[in-house]
């Protein structure tokens, strides 16, 4: 077991720490919640019923795993920032600064506004968006991980990328007034 | 125009995303993570276990001793009511 086990981190580590990252937007986060994610897959390795590829069942505990931490933290800021900026939802989720040490330079400052916007997204266009577009998985597999249909995954990518045109035409307006 | 050509730049910023490979002392920090837990689930264990048998000492003791206690209570009450009669 501790051999499958070095195995299978050494095949899957920097697609975990990849999927987590890109949610958490933070390498010290990452890092914990990747640790986390293999802790899980070490204990129940021995239960795992194969109905799924391993490589969906690790993405789905890595995206459970970043969306559960993502919760917890969301519900200490806003007890921290409770009473005059607690319904400030903006606030609360953006607050992302991340540069990703794995983007060209030339698009650092791009990409951060675009990591700044991905976290305004629901849950699923988010999910959908990032496993498409910076992940490079496919429809299919992305419903398989999902488990949703092909469909709905085209649906919540099309939503996504149409939020996130609208929500970065509002910052447009911001960026040339500056 | 303006606005969609910084649309498009942003979106199409990540194109091109290199993956990061994460510290190399993960693995090391995750197998010392793994046998904590099983350490402190075998203390765990450990401490059920013991209680148990605590417990399990402490019920047969006490059920045991009412027993005693009644027929050494009865067999006083005898000895009492024989040698203090009042009434004959």
């Amino acid at each position: 077991m501790q051999h499958d086990f070095e195995t299978i981190y050494n095949q899957y580590n920097v697609l975990v720490y990849n999927v987590v990252l890109h949610y958490l937007q933070n390498m010290e986060d990452a890092e914990e919640i990747t640790q986390d994610v293999f802790v899980q897959v070490y204990d129940s390795l021995a239960s795992f019923n194969e109905k799924a590829s391993i490589k969906t069942w690790i993405y789905r505990i890595s995206i459970n795993k970043s969306l559960d931490y993502l919760k917890h933290k969301r519900s200490v800021k806003r007890f921290f920032i409770f009473g005059k900026k607690s319904e400030n939802e903006f606030e609360i989720n953006n607050l992302s600064t991340f540069e990703h040490p794995g983007v060209a330079l030339e698009n650092k400052e791009n990409a951060q506004i675009l990591f700044q916007t991905i976290n305004e997204l629901t849950e699923n266009q988010k999910t959908a968006f990032i496993l498409s577009k910076l992940d490079g998985l496919n429809n299919p597999e992305i419903a398989e991980i999902m488990n949703v249909s092909i469909s709905s995954v085209e649906s919540l990518i099309f939503r996504a990328k149409a939020s996130l045109k609208e929500k970065l035409s509002t910052k447009f307006e911001n960026y040339r007034k500056k | 125009m303006e606005r969609e050509n910084f649309i498009n730049e942003i979106l199409n910023s990540v194109e091109g995303i290199v993956k990061v490979k994460p510290n190399e002392a993960l693995f090391q920090k995750i197998e010392q993570r793994i046998q904590e837990t099983t350490v402190s689930l075998r203390t765990l264990w450990l401490v059920a276990v013991s209680t148990a048998v605590m417990i399990a000492i402490n019920l047969f003791l006490i059920s045991g001793k009412p027993s005693s206690g009644e027929s050494k209570m009865a067999s006083l009450e005898h000895s009492i009511n024989k040698s203090n009669q009042l009434y004959k």
